[in-house]
């Protein structure tokens, strides 16, 4: 069993955080996860992209081949339009429509539909969202708990709100979780 | 007992080495070996950021001399500023296991070149491991200690951006690595002979060196770091791999649905030859995949050479040469070798033509002043600008493009000294504050003493900051937060004979351009040292206290003229149809509402 899963977005948007869950959460319940990280330089506003792979077996590599990714979670929409060749057609995309934007950047609408044409996508501000519930920090929450919400991944919710514990803000961390659920 | 957590590559080494009972452990930061040393920092046993991977490489190295077991951590590049000791050590050797890491950067995620490092363990006859996971890391890192000390020789132990800066599930020794500093001082024994490496001693040291290089060829043959393992049944098909591409073969065989006989290298200099000649018995064809240079490849083909083996033996002809190698490029190549036809891209995807989000200066970083000052007062067209590495690389993007030249660390003051005496032109030098003491202060030296006019501009953010805001010299606390004494920039400069020194606050725009065209006027090597602690770190700070930030707007006095979005580009200042500030990113700085001519951007002044 395989399942490869892409966060993507912007420097400092938790990109990082959101796929540390994904693998923290795997490990509880027996899976090997590897997550590939980027560090440094793309972390100063650049886009950044963690990969993680969820599996029975041990010792797999952390990148993931185009169009193998059965999940997508973007923070960010032109970042969301950048890895959508990653997704396989029957994979899911989770899209934060709210953009960091820079020169010449494109129409939400077209980006979003670069996704849409991909696969299953769901987007929605999820700034708006965390905001409600209080934590507009953890907009990256919101989005993860739409994906698990999708019933698609193999791990429980249950084991990732537990990873969610381990580390600070995890009240506001859950709130937006829960709430992203429900999307 | 035993543990299993999820770790980055990185922080599997610094367990290993903790389990293996490690004493002293020294780096220069540098992205993707940046985490070993923030770990350390906070491990029980001595840690220090040196002043560049040398002086890092000669303490660890001294520790081991005096019976401590020591690690030094560094990025590729870094192992070039540490080549010398580094090659002179391996003809001393070492007493307690000393443990040397290289992290390359294939692709250069964030560096300015792609180099590999087995060569410099070749080329130094000392032995080298290569983790592809982070277990592995862990394992090799443990293990690394026992090889040196027993062949009394430093062991480079090898990772890559995507081993340093993978997180997987690693089985350690259930131990508490945390604590504070620890030292027990020992007894260093005197032996001339063996550590001045005068020619007479150093010839003697060769001939040993040669002799310990076999011997750890023997142990290479008999690594369990070196496997073998089938995919399938029977087949003359052989594949030699190593580190993180190593990590997809088993999948890109199981998804072609070919058998193939895998050689996976752990141990791979000295090169372990009697375990390839083994593992090619009966094969016909033989694909050797690794990143970088054809190091494993060069050495296959020479057995083969040697042994008359009768294989095909492809590498680079079908491995990428340059970059990082995954799966793609494995699915791709092993198809290629052994004739299977796939379908074309029978799925392309309907995409668009996508701006790169390249990185910039964080919003609210007061150096964009010092970028957005030095435009206005010295023309692009008449001024060379050699940049450095760091944050201040970032000075290359528009709109201030004030990057013409950029090698190396320090490289900025050097080739500075250069051009101020080669070009027609006048030279503005751009560092950092933690790279000037790496190696721009050599540099500075030499400037003053060959009279070569120049301004040097360090750009002093109190950090080390693309790495991860590590401390450096001139900060007042060390790696563990407690005092330490700074030394300061300024004096450092004047002490060295420049005679024009000025300390600017880096947001003060007018106090800024006043200094620069000072500087301007001025005939000889000066310095400017511009001070704005890095934003980052201080926002962080301020969240932690959950102080208020000072919050700015555009108001109706805003004429649409651009300057702040186009010359100034700070990314909190967003242009769609007028300017308006993004609450999100702004930190509040006010540089922008000094530079906007109709006094539009203004600070928010909550209601009370
Ligand atoms: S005050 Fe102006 S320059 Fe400073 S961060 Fe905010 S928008 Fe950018
Ligand atoms: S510099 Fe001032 S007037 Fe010009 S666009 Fe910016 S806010 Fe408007």
């Amino acid at each position: 069993m395989n399942y490869n899963i892409v966060t993507a977005g912007v420097g400092g948007q938790g990109v990082l955080f959101l796929s540390w869950v994904l693998g923290e959460a795997a490990l509880g319940e027996g899976f090997y996860p590897c997550i590939g990280e980027v560090h440094g330089m793309a972390q100063r506003g650049g886009t950044v992209i963690a990969t993680v792979r969820i599996s029975d077996r041990d010792g797999l590599g952390p990148l993931i081949k185009k169009g193998d990714a059965h999940a997508l979670i973007a923070l960010e929409p032109l970042e969301a339009a950048r890895f959508a060749d990653m997704l396989s057609r029957d994979g899911l995309a989770v899209v934060n429509t709210y953009p960091v934007r820079i020169k010449d950047y494109p129409d939400i609408q077209t980006l979003l539909s670069v996704v849409e044409r991909r696969c299953e996508t769901r987007s929605y501000d999820a700034f708006e969202v965390a905001k409600k519930v209080g934590g507009e920090g953890s907009a990256n929450m919101v989005l993860l708990g739409t994906l698990a919400g999708s019933k698609r991944m193999p791990i429980e919710e249950a084991s990732m709100k537990a990873a969610l514990r381990k580390r600070g803000n995890a009240e506001q961390n859950i709130r937006c979780f829960e709430e992203g659920l429900r999307i | 007992m035993m543990a299993r957590s999820l770790l980055l590559g990185n922080e599997a080494i610094v367990y290993g080495a903790m389990r293996a009972g490690v004493e002293v452990a020294t780096t220069y930061p540098g992205t993707p070996a940046s985490e070993i040393g923030d770990l350390f920092a906070k491990c029980r046993l001595y840690m220090e950021y040196s002043t560049n991977e040398k002086v890092a490489l000669e303490v660890a190295a001294a520790a081991s001399l005096s019976n401590h077991r020591s690690i030094v951590s560094m990025k590729h590049v870094g192992l070039n500023v540490a080549s010398d000791p580094f090659m002179s050590l391996a003809y001393t050797g070492i007493r307690s296991g000393m443990v040397i890491v290289t992290a390359d950067d294939p692709s250069m995620h964030s560096s300015q070149n792609e180099q590999d490092n087995r060569l410099y363990g070749a080329m130094a006859n000392l032995p080298v491991l290569e983790p592809a996971i982070p277990q592995e890391c862990y394992d090799m890192s443990y293990y690394a200690f026992d090889l040196s000390e027993g062949l009394g020789l430093p062991v480079l132990l090898r990772t890559t951006t995507r081993v340093s800066h993978s997180r997987g599930a690693v089985d350690h020794e259930d131990m508490e690595i945390g604590g504070g500093e620890t030292l027990v001082k020992k007894r260093f024994e005197r032996d001339p002979y063996r550590f001045v490496m005068l020619p007479a001693n150093a010839r003697k040291a060769r001939l040993k060196l040669l002799g310990l290089v076999s011997k750890a060829g023997e142990l290479a043959n008999d690594s369990e770091l070196n496997c073998t393992y089938e995919v399938g049944g029977g087949s003359d098909f052989g594949i030699v791999s190593s580190g993180h591409p190593s990590t997809y073969i088993r999948e890109v065989l199981e998804e072609l649905g070919i058998g193939g006989r895998v050689l996976k290298l752990g141990f791979t200099h000295p090169f372990p030859g009697e375990v390839l000649k083994r593992f090619s018995a009966g094969l016909r064809k033989l694909l050797v995949i690794e990143e970088l240079e054809p190091y494993i490849e060069t050495m296959v083909k020479k057995i083969a050479h040697e042994e008359r083996l009768d294989v095909d033996i492809v590498g680079k002809a079908l491995i990428p040469h340059h970059y990082e190698v995954g799966p793609d490029q494995i699915l791709d190549s092993i198809s290629r070798f052994v004739g299977v036809v796939r379908e074309g891209p029978v799925d392309p995807s309907f995409t668009i033509e996508l701006p790169t989000r390249t990185p910039v200066l964080c919003p609210g970083c007061g150096h964009r002043a010092v970028y957005y000052a030095v435009r206005r007062v010295f023309p692009k067209a008449k001024t060379i600008f050699t940049s450095d590495i760091g944050c201040y690389t970032l000075g290359f993007e528009e709109p201030f493009q004030t990057a013409d030249t950029s090698l190396c660390m320090g490289s900025s003051v050097g080739m500075a000294c250069g051009f101020s005496s080669f070009a027609d032109e006048r030279v503005i030098a751009f560092i950092g504050d933690s790279t000037f003491f790496h190696a721009g202060l050599p540099a500075l030296v030499n400037a003053v003493h060959n009279s070569h006019p120049f301004i040097t501009i360090v750009l002093d953010n109190s950090t080390t900051a693309m790495t991860g805001h590590q401390p450096h010299p001139g900060m007042d606390r060390d790696e563990r937060g407690n005092l330490a004494p700074a030394v300061s920039i300024k004096d450092v400069a004047k002490a060295c004979g420049v005679d024009l020194v000025r300390e600017v606050d880096a947001s003060d725009l007018g106090a800024t351009i006043d200094v620069l065209k000072e500087a301007r006027g001025f005939d000889g090597p000066s310095l400017i040292v511009t001070r704005y602690p890095c934003i980052l770190l201080r926002d962080r700070e301020r969240r932690e206290r959950g102080e208020r930030v000072k919050r700015y707007e555009v108001t109706d006095l805003c004429d649409n003229c651009y300057l702040c979005t186009d010359r100034f580009a700070c990314p909190a200042l967003i242009k769609d149809g007028g300017v308006r500030v993004d609450g999100r990113l702004c930190t509040g700085c006010g540089v922008c509402a000094q530079i906007c001519p109709k006094n539009a951007i203004v600070e928010v002044v909550d209601e009370l």
